[in-house]
């Protein structure tokens, strides 16, 4: 699963202990996250999207 | 719900992890040397062979409250760490068994009683594993 997480991020000017930090997960999970290592749970991808005030189809993308 | 913010978490084992784990070995090792370098009265040496349970008892509370304050990734790491231990160590625990099988006898081993060291040694080197495919 593609997503732009780093993209918004990076246009946020946050890092990803920044990041990780606003979810509440771990700096690792947001470095997985980003380099498709690892798929959230619907639970993380909604809290994601909400950050963003986008839906969770516009960051990720199967 | 909002998200609110929240202190990071570690990437690493918590640090209680790590001491209630030194603290249930350390207590093994000393009920260990009680019982076999000193001559304790019976209900002693009998205290000392259960004494590790409480050690454990209480490694196994801190570890499950370091679970419910990790993240999902991280939890997915210690299963996936577990996954693949515990097929490990039962494969070795096979195969030392049928070497002494076609052995004809008792393998030159370490005996049963020190044979636990591998497990949490092997378990070690699979949450590397995990933790480096996640890197």
């Amino acid at each position: 699963m593609r997503n732009d997480l780093r993209e918004r991020r990076a246009g946020r000017g946050w890092s990803q202990g920044d990041l990780a930090e606003r979810l509440g997960v771990s700096r690792q999970t947001v470095n997985a996250i980003e380099t498709g290592k690892y798929s959230p749970s619907l639970e993380l991808a909604f809290k994601i999207a909400r950050l963003f005030r986008t839906s969770v189809e516009d960051v990720f993308q199967s | 719900m909002e998200s609110q913010p929240i202190i990071p978490l570690a990437t690493r084992p918590p640090r209680r992890v790590l001491v209630a784990g030194a603290v249930w070995i350390i207590v093994y090792l000393s009920a260990r040397f009680l019982l076999e370098e000193t001559r304790l009265a019976d209900p002693l040496r009998l205290a000392a062979a259960f004494a590790p349970l409480f050690a454990f008892f209480w490694f196994v509370w801190v570890v499950q409250r370091a679970l419910k304050g990790a993240d999902e990734l991280q939890r997915l790491i210690q299963l996936e760490a577990l996954a693949l231990a515990f097929p490990t160590t039962m494969v070795v625990m096979m195969t030392l068994g049928l070497m002494e099988i076609y052995h004809g006898g008792r393998l030159a081993l370490p005996p049963l009683r020190d044979l636990w060291a591998m497990l949490p040694a092997l378990y070690a080197i699979c949450v590397a594993v995990a933790y480096w495919r996640y890197r």
